[in-house]
This record gives structure tokens, C-alpha cells and sequence, in this order.
């Protein structure tokens, strides 16, 4: 009997169909934006629940932030760095919330909040660490595909053959030619057109 | 019988739905023996699309043998072999009897979605959404053909499903994307997108004497088979798409531009793809029109812009005053698939093309849900997709 391991958080984001992390990026990244809406609309009383110093600037900027990461990560093909910039982001929320210890004398309040924090950081953290590193094509093609032209003869004998009624065309041997990058139907222009006359 | 269907963004199923009937005096009933997955499909894979609902069987391009006709249909018999183009035609309209068959009048009957959505409806499409019409598609194993003494193309023996196929959308199509161009034999015609509508847009130009024809796209296997065909290529990711038109002209801009791309432009390094992606993404922008942007600024002064690209809907900072001070002309709309499937058939039955040069994976219609994210994400080679049942 096979034992298979799966992440605890699997079960509270389940994958979906493309990109194993994508899904719960994207959640994360919905949540980014309502939770930087919400810091922008009322920061006061979002300071007050949170047990955090009342710095109704601050908590606007950080809003700001979080609707810029949010937008990030939804917008992206490769999330991993606005995910990354959630955790940064977490890491300066829980220091500014932590302030509330001295400064709102709600202590509990406080700790609950950080609490929460740490909890959405490690969410955040395992989302990052698990998104698909960024896909870097290699620019060389994976299929030989040098022999594709659909004509029976190379591209430059086809030119114009369509101006005129149809005819058989018999198949040669250069259709079977794989054609270079420097073997286009014709590339006369630059040498062909006269030099830009300017005017004084 | 079995089909593919649209349950939600990324989520095609292989299920069994079930089987067509005739519906009116006019239909048929086609078995499917050959369909793809088209470019326009991965829209609404990509939830882009709107008008989609869960279960619609999708596809438009496929073709097969009659197997019953209705009572008035007097074209097509039980077993004829045909393709069937995308644009569903009544042939009576007065849009139809001009030749404009993709903006057939009738064929709609979600006809309030279409003028809602567009002003006014246009034709009735195959397994695209219910803005034009909500019709079963083609990526099943039997399809109910509407109106099928009109649009469907009768194929002679001798010729391979792979050959013709491609005569119900995309070859019709890349070469309407040309020949709407009014291709003058000192044109370089560029073509932005080396997909398969792209590839068949290069030769087309080619066919109708284009003196250049230039590529651009960023996936190397594409691009080498653009070259295959005769074009010049540019890789958007290598080097500057303006810089080397302009290098290629001259210094005089392409005269024809073909936007053979659409509402998915991934052209993420430019600053306009990445703020399209972010209104798109919020919902504020429907389409990512970096190809038209692109081709109204470098397009030479009097030049045509044929765009064969599906957009959708809204899209934002398009340089209209280039267009208008540069005397450009713009040509578009679905394909009018019947205008151009004659002489498009002739001409593959005269040998001067063969259509499957652009088929790179055959699988059976099973497969077709992995396929669509093979093709999507341009993986394993992938540029066209051809499904059997």
C-alpha cells in the first residue's frame, strides 16, 4: 500500500486545473484587494478592531500596497514575486499592529490580531513556496518544422499564383527544401525603393 | 453520444450529451469524422468570453458525412462528405445575398443578445457562445446543421479530411485576412501572429503576390514554420517590432498589417500589454488590443490594417488620430466563409496548397480537454490540433 503525503493546506485550497498553486494565489490575490479597500474606506475603525496604532495615513498607504500586490498577483502569468511581496507586506503589518501593545492598551486585542497575522503570513509563505517557478521558453524550436510550407513548390515560385485562375501545380523538389531564415519570398525592398527625398 | 463541453474557465469535459435531431425541414445531421480546436476556442477556455453557459458542446471546425437530411433540404444527401464552415447562413437575407455571410440576419435566434452585445446581430455561430445563437458545436460525435442546404461544402473523392478541414475557418479566414488587403505585387504585407491562422494569413499574402511578407511572433516553432512558408520573421521578445519594420521598409512602415492575434496579445513586455492585463484582470477592460496598437503606428500612411483576430468587446488608448491623419483603412469581421471556399477548394484540389502543413498533433476526441491546454499554452510544439472521434 502506497502513503502518500499531502500539503495540509490541500484541503483548505484545493488545486484546480492549471498550475498547482494558481487557484489559492488567486484567492489570495481577491483578498489582497478587499483588504486594501477596506484599509483605504476606514482606517480608523479597521485600527481600532485590530488593536493596532491609530494611523489613519499609514494604514491608507499600506491599503494602497495591498491592492497593488493583489492586482499583481491576479494580473501576472508568474505570481511567485507578488506572492513573495505579500509576505514582505505581512512581516511590516505584524510589526505595525505589534505597536499597539504600547500605544492602544488593549492587549488582547492586539495579540489576537497578530495572531491572525502570523496565521495569514504562514498561508502566504506556502502559497509562495509552492507557486511554479516562472516558465523561461527556450528560443530554439523543440519540433523541425523547416519543411512546412504547404506549397508544392518554394514559397517563391508560389508568389502571385493566386492572381490568376486556378491550375494544377506539380509538386518539386524544392517544396521539400527546408527554407532558411534568409530565404523569404523575396527581401529586395531596402535595395529596390529610392532614398526619402526631404524637403528644406 | 460523446462531445466535448464548457463547464468554466479551463474546465472542458468529455461527456456524454445527447444526440442532435433534425429540428427544422432545412437541417442535416453530420458524423463527425474530423474536428480542431481553433484559436478562438481558447477564449472562452480563458473565460473571456461572455455568453457561455455550463454544458454548452463547443467546436467549429469540423466535418464529416451526412447522415439525415430533413425534408427540404434538396443540396445534401445521406452520405455526402462535407465540411461545414463556422458561419451558420439562411442564404435568403439580404446580408447573405450580398456575400456577407458572417453577418447573416436570421440565423441568430438569440438575436436580442447580438443586438444588445453589438448593436445589431450578426450570424449564428457552431459551439460559440449564446451571443450568436447558444448552437452546439462541432467537437462531437454528431452535430444538428442548421440551414445545411446553404453553408455546407461538398468534397469530391480524393482529398483527405486533413487536406480540406480547414476550409470552414481558418484557411477561408487567413486568406480573407489577405485578400481584403488589395495586395499590390511592391506590398510587404506583416502579419502579427504565427498561430494557425497567422500561418495560413503568410501564405495567402504569398499566393496573392505580396513582394515580402513578414512574421511576428515570439514561439520559435511558429516562427519557423512562418519561415517554412516565406515569410521574414521577428521575434517580439528578441528585438524591436517597430525597429525592424521599419528596417525592412525603408524606413516606410509595412503598407498591409493582418492582426491574425486578437484579444489575447501577449506581448508582456510592453508597458500597454502589462496595464491591459491589470483592467482585464479588475474587469475594466475586455480585450488586450497591443496588436492594433502596434499596427496603427507603424502601418505605412495609406496603408490597410485587416484584422482576423476575434476581439470581444471594449478596448482602451486605441491611436485613432494615426489612423485618421495616416488615411489608414481598416477591414475586419468573421469570415465570410462561403465568398472564398470555391476557388479555396479548386485550388487545393490543383495541388498549389496543402492545408495540413499546420497540423501538429491528431488525437482522439477523448483527449480533446488536455489538448485545449497543450494548445493554449503552446506546449510540445503545438500549433494546431486535429481530434477524431
Amino acid at each position: 500500500m502506497s502513503t502518500t503525503t499531502s500539503h495540509p493546506l490541500s484541503r483548505v485550497l484545493p488545486n484546480r486545473p492549471v498550475g498547482p498553486m494558481r487557484s489559492p494565489a488567486r484567492a489570495l490575490g481577491w483578498f489582497s484587494i478587499g483588504l486594501g479597500l477596506a484599509e483605504l474606506a476606514m482606517p480608523r475603525r479597521l485600527a481600532r478592531i485590530a488593536g493596532a496604532p491609530n494611523m489613519p495615513t499609514m494604514t491608507r498607504v499600506f491599503g494602497l500596497r495591498e491592492i497593488g500586490t493583489g492586482i499583481g498577483i491576479l494580473a501576472s502569468k508568474d505570481p511567485s514575486p507578488w506572492l513573495w511581496g505579500r509576505v514582505a507586506g505581512d512581516a511590516l503589518d505584524v510589526a505595525t499592529v505589534g505597536a499597539g501593545l504600547v500605544t492602544r492598551g488593549r492587549p488582547l486585542r492586539t495579540l489576537t490580531s497578530v495572531a491572525m497575522l502570523l496565521g495569514i503570513a504562514y498561508i502566504d509563505m506556502q502559497v509562495a513556496q509552492q507557486a511554479p517557478p516562472s516558465r523561461k521558453r527556450e528560443k530554439r524550436s523543440s519540433h523541425d518544422y523547416r519543411g512546412r510550407s504547404g506549397f508544392p513548390r518554394s514559397p517563391a515560385e508560389m508568389r502571385g499564383i493566386a492572381l490568376k485562375p486556378s491550375s494544377r501545380i506539380e509538386r518539386t523538389a524544392a517544396a521539400d527544401t527546408p527554407t532558411s531564415a534568409s530565404s523569404p519570398v523575396r527581401s529586395v525592398m531596402q535595395a529596390s525603393m529610392p532614398e526619402s527625398t526631404t524637403y528644406p | 453520444m460523446k462531445a466535448l463541453c464548457w463547464h468554466g474557465k479551463e474546465d472542458i469535459r468529455y461527456e456524454t450529451v445527447p444526440d442532435p435531431q433534425i429540428e427544422h425541414p432545412r437541417d442535416a445531421i453530420i458524423k463527425m469524422s474530423c474536428c480542431a480546436i481553433c484559436g478562438s476556442d481558447l477564449h472562452f477556455f480563458d473565460g473571456f468570453m461572455p455568453g457561455m453557459k455550463s454544458g454548452d458542446v463547443v467546436g467549429h471546425e469540423f466535418m464529416g458525412e451526412v447522415v439525415e437530411v430533413g425534408a427540404e433540404n434538396r443540396k445534401l444527401k445521406v452520405g455526402d462528405r462535407v465540411v461545414v464552415p463556422f458561419t451558420i447562413c439562411c442564404g435568403d437575407c439580404e446580408q447573405c445575398r450580398r456575400g456577407n455571410w458572417s453577418v447573416c440576419e436570421r440565423t441568430n435566434r438569440k438575436k436580442d443578445l447580438g443586438d444588445l452585445t453589438f448593436g445589431h446581430t450578426t450570424a449564428g455561430l457552431f459551439g460559440y457562445t449564446h451571443l450568436t445563437g447558444g448552437y452546439a458545436g462541432g467537437q462531437a460525435e454528431y452535430i444538428r446543421v442548421p440551414y445545411a442546404d446553404v453553408a455546407p461544402v461538398k468534397i469530391p473523392d480524393g482529398l483527405t479530411d486533413e487536406q480540406v478541414l480547414f476550409l470552414g475557418d481558418i484557411f477561408p479566414t487567413g486568406w480573407q485576412a489577405a485578400a481584403q488587403c488589395d495586395i499590390q505585387p511592391t506590398d510587404t504585407v506583416a502579419v502579427w501572429g504565427a498561430g494557425p491562422v497567422g500561418q495560413f494569413a503568410i501564405r495567402s499574402a504569398v499566393m496573392l503576390g505580396a513582394e515580402q511578407v513578414v512574421a511576428i511572433d515570439n514561439v520559435p516553432e511558429r516562427l519557423e514554420m512562418a519561415r517554412a512558408g516565406g515569410a521574414i520573421t521577428i521575434d517580439f521578445d528578441e528585438e524591436s517590432v517597430l525597429e525592424r519594420l521599419q528596417a525592412l521598409t525603408a524606413g516606410k512602415g509595412p503598407d498591409k498589417c493582418i492582426d491574425a492575434v486578437g484579444m489575447e496579445a501577449h506581448a508582456l513586455r510592453s508597458l500597454d500589454s502589462m496595464i491591459d492585463r491589470v483592467k482585464q484582470s479588475v474587469m475594466i477592460e475586455s480585450d488586450r488590443p497591443h496588436v492594433l496598437r502596434e499596427m496603427m503606428y507603424v502601418c505605412r500612411p495609406a496603408g490597410t490594417l485587416s484584422v482576423a483576430g476575434v476581439y470581444g468587446g471594449m478596448v482602451d488608448k486605441i491611436p485613432f488620430g494615426a489612423v485618421m491623419n495616416k488615411a489608414l483603412t481598416i477591414k475586419t469581421g468573421q469570415t465570410h466563409v462561403n465568398r472564398w471556399t470555391d476557388d479555396l477548394l479548386q485550388r487545393i484540389a490543383d495541388g498549389q496548397i496543402d492545408p495540413s502543413f499546420v497540423i501538429t498533433h491528431t488525437v482522439g476526441l477523448e483527449d480533446g480537454p488536455a489538448m485545449y491546454k497543450t494548445f493554449r499554452d503552446k506546449q510540445d510544439g503545438c500549433i494546431k490540433v486535429v481530434m477524431k472521434p
